[in-house]
């Protein structure tokens, strides 16, 4: 299978400064060398709580901001970040879809402008061209015809983000950031919105790195699945394994958090949590990142940070309790 | 003759009325003249400086005029000043030597500065030196005849001139030539601590921006004097201490002299809420007018455009658009001297000359011809600066350019500039006209109106220059025979007249409104000597406690 | 060409029921707008309001009340009290709204520039509005008069320098925040350059909160002329000028009270013009009250 993302010890640090000259005092750490693989065609869900830098990740891979360290490398290019604008390559190949729907699409511009607004920029359309592609994008991703003319106030909350996906879809990419696409929307949407992307996906191979906080969202869509705690990836899994023997204990409390419909089931189940909240990413822990949460922690944890390696074929984790 | 036994008369019976005056507060004698009490008036800000030998103002004035005597002055109880009516201050007596050259002067004996210092020839030389250095003072120019003061004792001295002056003493009076303290030399003249006189008030304290009070000098040099306890000046804004005075808060409305005429309105506020007051609108010493520049170059150096520019002006419309009425200043026209003064132009004779003695239309077409001659029949464009302070000035302009744009196309346009930039640019001639004042020290000697146009004089602001003129100027100086000094300052007139470098536009008033109880010694009323700008003899003011709006406030 | 005649009309018929949705919706800002057309027409066109000269003095006349001849009264020169009241809105207009125009495109654009830019350009840009901003709006136009003397031109650029940092501030917060928004993300993503995303994204975002604030300042552009005559700072004399017209008169209030009266009532039309104005501009704009 061929692969369309290798992200390599990818880190981004933001200077924490202080004072009227801002002299540094520290750095936070959002992504702290991450390194995973997606493959053509394919979902790759990751999942984290907020602040975990999962949204910092995806702007890095985004080329939006620049990364501190490591490489991205994209359709077998290495990847940079360009102050001015996006590399050609990423601006045709891939593009994004936000969390927030309403607040991605500019007020002042109609529709058929925001959608078109990629292809303008890269100038080789003409207006029929255009047209077309608007047209048929709008069957798509299933927005009446007549929308081009409204403004993103006078739509809903699911056809914004239709909007939104069309926007990306507009180029034809081979690549789209996810990142929680459907955090914002009303339950009863989020089914759709997803539904739209798998078969969106069906249609024209797109992968997608979907971001969420939501391990049951990313349930849905995902084929490889990675959980990220403090900027590192502390397991990555196909999704069946992933569900069935989660290895991380972080992991595990993040599966605990998804309530079950069944009540029964729900009383049954051991509910496993993580004490207090997450450390600032300014001052990490020693030794593994989440002993001072973790409910099966040893004295080794915090002095010695665990290996991240395969532990079953293609399910990754980085505990020492897997020793 | 008869007026001056008189005079002795009531100064004797004065007298005798101060030595019987026993109790300092209040306290009625025989003839009921009341002492004690609180005379307080208002200037429209703090005094920049104490030295009286530097300005007409009467920012510094009524602080002078109450700590510091001069060695002699004008009678307080006559209007009129002249070297006739100079009495003593503190010299005694003086001689005058036969060729009018020197002057001897007899000093008080036992007089004391307000800090015990006691008083010398020496304070009259330092403080005359002062008065005569063109370096210190504003006023060198009235007393350059001196070529020498000489101290003979303690309490003689003698005054070389260079020539006899008979104005001499006129220019020795206070509030002008104050005598300061030769020990207080070194101090500052901006400091209170330059308030140390021979005065009836001494200074008390200030608060700055608000008032200074100065308090009875009870060792002052005539027995009996002041009458009142405290003399009080506040810093207040005009239109403000017009309402203060209306409201009883202040004894005049508002300064001891002027103000009152800088606003029609003001008259009429304090006619209508105070009509028991005394309003008092006298003519002065000083005229204002339009001064063209000389320095700048334009049109209006050629004699004729000067001339069609001062004939189509009307002097009642003048009048009304100075003020909004002629409330103020009901005199209509003005010539360099008042005039009612000796030796003076009339009235008549300055129309003439200024061809205003024909109907407005022959003006306008004559004035038109005079501009053509010059070659400018199509007017042209200059700039008139003005203080920015006070309305009239102002408004004077604008009339003068709405009647020279009507009759003679010339574009005028009127600057109002803050006073710091103003009186810079006026008296080096950086304008093209000027609406300002001709002052006068004391609106009494030819010398005085004659010399504000004389080559090099700071006050002639247009830098206008006429040998002849200057000639005649120093015959007049000269001349000790009234009649012919007469005939000569006339004959400068001539010239004045006939080369314009200033179109009079009216004499002066100085007004203010008084309450109807003040008194000046034993005589009914206050008396406003016409001509002194800013000089009242605030040692015999007294009040009869009469007037209930200001009883009733204090 | 029947079709587009017929789309135009529609296009019209739009227009004039969003005009009558506003008369509806918003009464003041309807007061406001057409106290802002008087005033605007007694500017452009002061001829076709009266046929005197604001500047023509009459000595005969001074001081006359209001009458059939002299509709608001003359002044201290003859001068027609009307005919300064009309002429004045003039120098109000003229003054307030180039300035205003001036302060706020100046302000927009560094605004947008600094705000976008960021880093030390930022910082050195705002430590000198700080400077600026830190006397009252009024005595900084004040100091700039007494420095350049008083002209139109100077009052212009007075009031437009004391105004502009604020204007400056606003569309700077505004552009910073628009600079972190997901859809100048979105714009990055889709290719946009830095020109592109600041004309196309940020600047036509910006100019809601902008234009309110611009008409909240003119309201107070007109009272600094005000101020600034009425201190004898701002246009010379003969010009009429409400301000100097008020101040100047105020000693006559008492005798003459129509000569304050009337310059008070100009100031205070295009002050309530240009606030009641701003008002409804803010609630047309705001997203927040914005009809779907």
């Amino acid at each position: 299978m061929d692969t369309i993302l290798k992200i390599d010890q990818l880190k981004k640090y933001f200077p924490v400064t202080k004072g009227f000259f801002k002299h540094q005092i520290g750095n936070v750490k959002a992504v702290d060398g991450v390194s995973f693989t997606v493959e053509k065609g394919k979902t790759f869900g990751l999942v984290g709580e907020s602040g975990c830098g999962k949204t910092t990740l995806g702007r890095c891979i985004l080329q939006t901001i620049p990364p501190t360290g490591g490489k991205i490398i994209f359709d077998g290019e290495e990847i940079f970040y360009d102050s001015m604008t996006r590399q050609k390559i990423l601006i045709a190949k891939m593009q994004a879809v936000f969390q927030d729907p309403y607040n991605s699409l500019n007020p002042r511009h109609r529709v058929r402008r925001i959608i078109a607004e990629p292809l303008v920029i890269q100038g080789h359309f003409n207006r029929h061209e255009i047209n077309d592609r608007l047209l048929m994008l709008y069957g798509m991703v299933g927005l009446p015809e007549d929308i081009g003319e409204r403004y993103p106030h006078m739509l809903s909350g699911g056809q914004q983000q239709r909007v939104c996906i069309a926007r990306a879809m507009v180029v034809q990419p081979d690549f789209i950031v996810c990142d929680e696409p459907v955090s914002a929307l009303d339950v009863s949407i989020r089914a759709q919105i997803i539904n739209l992307l798998i078969s969106l996906q069906k249609r024209t191979e797109v992968s997608y790195l979907f971001i969420s906080h939501d391990l049951s969202v990313v349930h849905h869509i995902s084929d490889i699945i990675a959980v990220m705690y403090l900027g590192k990836i502390v397991e990555i899994s196909p999704k069946t394994d992933l569900y069935e023997k989660p290895m991380h204990p972080y992991t595990r409390v993040l599966l605990s958090a998804i309530p079950i419909p069944d009540p029964i089931l729900e009383k049954k189940r051991v509910n496993v949590m993580a004490k207090g909240e997450v450390p600032s990413a300014v001052s990490i822990p020693s030794g593994c990142r989440f002993h001072p949460r973790c409910p099966e922690a040893m004295k080794k944890c915090s002095r010695e940070e665990p290996v991240f390696r395969e532990v079953t074929p293609g399910h990754w984790a980085q505990c020492h309790l897997l020793n | 003759m008869e007026k001056k036994s008189m005079l002795k008369i009531i100064m004797v019976l004065g007298v005798i009325a101060c030595m019987t005056a026993v109790s300092p507060v209040l306290a009625a004698d025989p003839q009921g003249l009341v002492r004690g009490g609180v005379l307080r008036l208002a200037s429209a800000s703090d005094a920049a400086n104490y030295d009286s030998h530097m300005t007409t103002s009467g920012r510094t004035h009524s602080h002078t005029c109450a700590v510091f005597n001069g060695l002699v002055r004008t009678d307080p109880l006559k209007k009129e000043v002249s070297a006739e009516n100079i009495v003593p201050d503190l010299a005694e007596r003086w001689e005058i030597s036969s060729d009018g050259k020197t002057y001897t002067f007899y000093l008080r004996k036992n007089v004391k500065f307000h800090d015990g210092h006691p008083f010398t020839a020496k304070d009259v030389k330092y403080s005359l030196d002062k008065f005569r250095d063109p370096k210190r003072s504003a006023f060198a120019a009235n007393v350059a005849p001196i070529t020498n003061i000489g101290i003979i004792d303690d309490y003689t001295l003698k005054i070389q001139l260079e020539y006899a002056y008979p104005d001499l003493l006129i220019f020795l009076c206070p509030p002008y030539a104050s005598i300061y303290p030769e020990h207080l030399k070194d101090v500052s003249f901006k400091s209170t601590d330059i308030l140390v006189g021979t005065g009836p008030f001494k200074f008390k304290s200030k608060v700055p921006g608000k008032v200074s009070i100065y308090e009875r000098n009870p060792d002052y040099f005539i027995k009996g004097l002041p009458y009142l306890d405290r003399y009080e000046v506040y810093s207040l804004k005009f239109p403000a201490a017009v309402d203060a005075f209306i409201g009883g808060r202040l004894d005049c409305g508002p300064s001891m002299r002027a103000y009152l005429d800088s606003d029609r309105a003001l008259v009429l506020k304090v006619q209508k809420h105070a009509p028991e007051a005394v309003i008092g609108l006298e003519p002065s010493g000083a005229s204002r007018g339009a001064f063209f520049s000389f320095v700048h170059k334009g049109p209006w150096n050629d004699v004729r455009v000067r001339k069609a520019m001062a004939m189509v002006i009307d002097y009642r419309d003048l009048a009304i658009a100075s003020y909004g009425g002629l409330e103020v200043n009901p005199v209509v026209g003005a010539g360099l001297f008042p005039f009612y003064q000796k030796g003076a132009w009339t009235k008549e004779e300055v129309d003439k000359a200024y061809g205003r003695d024909q109907s407005m239309s022959e003006r306008i077409a004559v004035a038109k011809d005079l501009m053509s001659q010059a070659g400018y029949a199509n007017g042209f464009a200059l700039e008139a600066i003005v203080r920015s302070d006070e309305a009239f000035r102002k408004n004077v302009m604008l009339y003068c350019a709405d009647v020279w744009k009507k009759s003679l196309n010339i574009d005028l346009s009127v600057t109002p500039l803050e006073r710091s930039i103003f009186f810079p640019r006026r008296d080096t001639g950086e304008f093209d006209v000027v609406n300002d004042v001709a002052n006068t020290m004391t609106g009494s000697s030819a010398i005085e109106f004659l010399g504000t146009f004389v080559s090099g004089e700071t006050r002639n602001y247009g830098k206008w220059s006429n040998k002849e003129y200057d000639d005649l100027f120093e015959k007049v100086a000269r001349e000790q025979d009234p009649q012919k000094r007469a005939e000569l300052s006339r004959q400068a007139q001539a010239i004045f007249y006939k080369e314009i470098p200033y179109i009079v536009f009216e004499g002066a008033v100085y007004g203010t409104a008084w309450r109807p109880d003040l008194m000046t010694g034993p005589v009914k009323d206050l008396v406003m000597q016409p001509v002194f700008t800013n000089y009242v003899s605030v040692d015999r003011i007294w009040f009869k406690g009469t007037a209930e709006r200001w009883t009733k406030t204090k | 060409m029947n079709k587009s005649l017929q789309k135009k009309e529609a296009r019209m018929k739009k227009h004039i029921q969003r005009l009558g949705f506003f008369f509806r919706d918003e009464p003041l800002g309807t007061f406001g707008a057409v106290l802002f057309l008087i005033v605007l027409s007694m500017a452009i066109a002061s001829p076709l309001w009266t046929e005197k000269s604001p500047t023509d003095v009459s000595i005969p006349n001074v001081f006359k009340p209001p009458s059939s001849e002299f509709w608001f009264g003359s002044d201290n020169l003859g001068r027609d009290v009307w005919s300064r009241f009309v002429y004045g809105s003039r120098t109000s207009l003229l003054v307030g709204l180039s300035s205003i125009l001036l302060a706020s495109v100046a302000g927009g654009i560094l605004g947008i520039f600094s705000g976008l830019i960021g880093g030390k350009t930022d910082l050195i840009i705002q430590r000198i509005m700080d400077a600026l901003l830190s006397m009252p709006a009024i005595v900084l136009a004040i100091l700039i008069m007494a420095v350049l003397g008083t002209s139109v031109l100077n009052t212009i650029l007075a009031i437009a320098v004391a105004y502009f940092p604020r204007i400056n501030r606003l569309t700077r917060s505004t552009a910073i925040s628009l600079r972190e928004s997901l859809f100048v993300e979105s714009a990055i993503v889709a290719g946009a350059s830095k020109i592109r995303i600041s004309i196309m994204h940020v600047a036509p975002n910006c100019i809601a909160p902008w234009l309110v604030y611009a008409t909240a300042l003119l309201g107070t552009a007109f009272l600094a002329e005000a101020t600034l005559s009425f201190l004898g700072l701002g246009v010379p004399p003969p010009i009429p000028s409400w301000g100097r017209d008020l101040s100047e008169n105020l000693t006559n209030f008492e005798f003459a009270p129509w000569l304050c009266i009337f310059p008070g009532l100009g100031i205070t039309m295009a002050v309530f013009a240009a606030n009641f104005l701003g008002d409804s501009m803010r609630n047309i704009f705001d997203p927040r009250l914005k009809k779907a």
